[in-house]
């Protein structure tokens, strides 16, 4: 068959379901009838109990609790590699009441996790989400545990939360989590299968989804590659389809400010059209301009790097960042990320152009940074024996600098940061050297918002508010959990509590029959 | 619909060339030759329609399993900085990247993880 034909059934396949809009691109006029006819088809390719898109934290978790609850599962991804953006990512869990903080005899609760995570969201989270996901953390930390993820053994302090309550995995990556996860699932017989893209909900004629247009065999981000396929869903579709961080258009559309200047941190497939497919069936948008930057990565290399590792567990929790120019401390290192991404974003020359600025620990400060050797290699870690060394490499005054760290030390003395208040559980003296330093810029990092779900993690209709049947949606593709701040490591948390929660009621649900073509 | 048909035809018909004509990496020549000396589509792209990229499948005729090619590519210290990692399994996907997203026969190739990294693999064939 020629490749002319081949589109052209396909096209043709898609315009018969009613569905102009996901085979002729965004650019094309939809007229409203082809939005609200829904597509009904009588057969399908395959159909499963449960099809879950996407495959990070919540989308592995929902796959694996619903394969658990007796249910059959496919797992699409759009990616040639599964994980999305945990897979990328750091690795950390906050967790309330881990053995690990009892172990160190640190005292935690749920509701002190909830506070803190509704300071950071400046009050406009949702709560009952919320409550979910924090009540969820310690069970899915020992669920993980029983499905292969190792934590490092001791409990780290990340900006934002009062205390020390983050776990990390031995990677400090979430393919720490991602990898046993896809293991464990493979084995248990969920169907795993990646460069399949979803095209667009099939509904029944009462607008239950059931089932997905798909494109088998997409080679990302070639639009046109692969073939239509139906897959049809017994029990339902599970949405854990991530943020649109990477989609450089879409996020302008929500924060013009957030060009393509900036960086992300995010995998490239982080882009919106599931969120739209969504919306375009009656999802909730919520919080769509609540897009965080992380506050801790560096310009002088792609993404997350090595130097995102080194600032959360060595810079920010035992060292100090200063402003270039002046050798001085200008904000407290452990806030919330909006705090601290809009702190480092304030330094621009008259010319509006960013003054990176420098964060910096000793020796003693970096020894659990496992990216130090990694960042050095690339050259974006940097090493100097004595302060005058450090502000030479950076052009910073180095009295000026000299004279900051002797007030700081001062402050670590007295337990008291009466500049900035700073919690100082993890702050030591830097008084030896040698010193590793990073340069700082913000980049595009987390979608706060998305669709807005019940706590059954159903997906409600923007009219009704009520559940749109056989729609569920799990992690970072729902809006709300954290309001106007994420806190860190409360992705993995919420990811992993929301996707088992989506996995396990929709395994439970009455499947409906769906035939075979 | 019939005239775009048939001028795919007639392209077809006129497509067996050498193998340079398609930008066939030096080292494939040989085995992607046929008998007549044109090049064997099909030893890529099976019976797919043109400028369909080969499943990854195709590539284990000749180099073995991901996994093969795994071991065949194995660090002796995966922690060892001074090496590159092993882009055949990776700490993020494991053996699951598709050969096709790094390795391209009809143009340059190019190292997948260095979308977020700065890998060098000096010894690849681009």
């Amino acid at each position: 068959m020629s490749e002319k034909q081949e589109l052209n059934h396909s096209r043709r396949a898609i315009l018969k379901g009613g569905m102009a809009m996901a085979a002729t691109g965004l650019g094309v006029a939809v007229t409203g009838s082809a939005i609200a006819a829904p597509n009904t088809p009588e057969s399908f390719d395959e159909v499963v109990d449960v099809i879950v898109v996407g495959s990070g934290f919540a989308g592995m978790s929902a796959a694996l609790q619903a394969r658990e609850g007796g249910a059959s599962v496919m797992v699409i991804d759009k990616m040639p590699v599964f994980g999305g953006n945990s897979t990328i990512n750091g690795g950390a869990m906050a967790v309330a009441g881990s053995s690990l903080q009892k172990e160190a005899g640190i005292q935690d609760d749920v509701n002190v996790m909830v506070e803190d995570m509704l300071k950071a969201g400046r009050g406009m989270n949702d709560v009952e989400m919320l409550k979910l996901v924090c009540d969820g953390t310690a069970e899915s930390c020992e669920w993980l545990i029983g499905h292969g993820v190792k934590w490092k053994p001791f409990v780290q302090h990340f900006g934002g939360h009062s205390i020390q309550r983050v776990l990390q995995t031995v990677e400090s990556s979430g393919a720490g989590i991602i990898r046993p996860m896809i293991k464990v699932a493979r084995e248990q017989g969920v169907d795993m299968r990646n460069q399949v893209r979803m095209e667009s909900f099939i509904q029944d004629d009462k607008g239950r989804v059931i089932g997905l247009e798909v494109r088998e065999g997409y080679y990302f981000p070639k639009e046109k590659t692969g073939k239509i396929r139906r897959f049809g869903a017994r029990k339902g579709v599970i949405m854990a389809t991530g943020g649109f961080g990477n989609d450089v258009k879409y996020r302008m559309m929500q924060m013009p400010e957030l060009n393509s200047d900036l960086d992300s941190t995010n995998h490239a497939g982080a882009t919106s059209e599931a969120l739209k497919q969504m919306m375009l069936i009656g999802a909730n948008p919520i919080h769509l301009d609540q897009i965080q930057l992380g506050p801790w990565s560096s310009p002088d290399e792609k993404g997350f790097g090595t130097a995102s590792q080194f600032a959360t567990i060595a810079t920010y929790p035992h060292g100090i960042v200063v402003d270039v120019r002046t050798g001085e401390r200008f904000f407290n290192e452990l806030a919330d990320r909006k705090a601290r991404a809009d702190a480092i974003m304030t330094r621009r020359d008259d010319k509006h152009q960013p003054v990176y600025p420098v964060g910096f620990t000793n020796a003693a400060g970096a020894a659990k940074a496992q990216t130090l050797a990694w960042g050095m290699k690339y050259n974006v870690i940097k090493k100097a024996d004595t302060l005058e060394e450090l502000a030479e490499i950076y052009g910073m005054p180095a009295d000026k600098l000299k004279a900051q760290v002797a007030r700081w030390n001062e402050a670590v003395k007295n337990r008291d940061d009466k500049e900035f208040g700073r919690p100082m559980q993890e702050a030591i003296l830097l008084e030896e050297g040698p010193w590793y330093a990073a340069r700082m810029w913000p980049k595009v990092h987390y979608c706060m918002g998305g669709v807005r779900v019940n706590t059954r993690s159903e997906v409600l209709h923007l009219v009704t508010d009520k559940p749109i049947a056989g729609l569920y949606a799990a992690g970072e593709a729902t809006g709300g959990i954290h309001g106007a701040s994420r806190l860190g490591a409360c992705a993995v948390a919420e990811g992993v509590v929301t996707g088992r929660n989506a996995g396990r009621i929709c395994a439970a649900e009455k499947g409906i029959n769906l035939k075979l073509s | 619909m019939f005239k775009k048909l048939s001028a795919l035809m007639l392209m077809l018909a006129l497509a067996p060339a050498a193998a340079n004509a398609f930008g066939v990496k030096d080292y494939h020549k040989e085995v992607m030759t046929g008998d007549n000396g044109k090049v064997e589509c099909a030893a890529c792209h099976g019976d797919a329609k043109r400028k369909t990229i080969p499943d990854a499948t195709a590539c284990e005729a000749c180099h073995g399993t991901p996994a093969d090619v795994a071991e065949m590519t194995k660090r002796a210290d995966p922690h060892d900085i001074k090496v590159e990692p092993n882009p055949h399994d990776s700490l993020h996907y494991g053996t699951d990247l598709p050969c096709t997203y790094c390795h391209m026969e009809h143009k340059e190739s190019k190292v997948y993880c260095n979308q977020c990294h700065e890998f060098t693999y000096p010894d690849m064939k681009r």
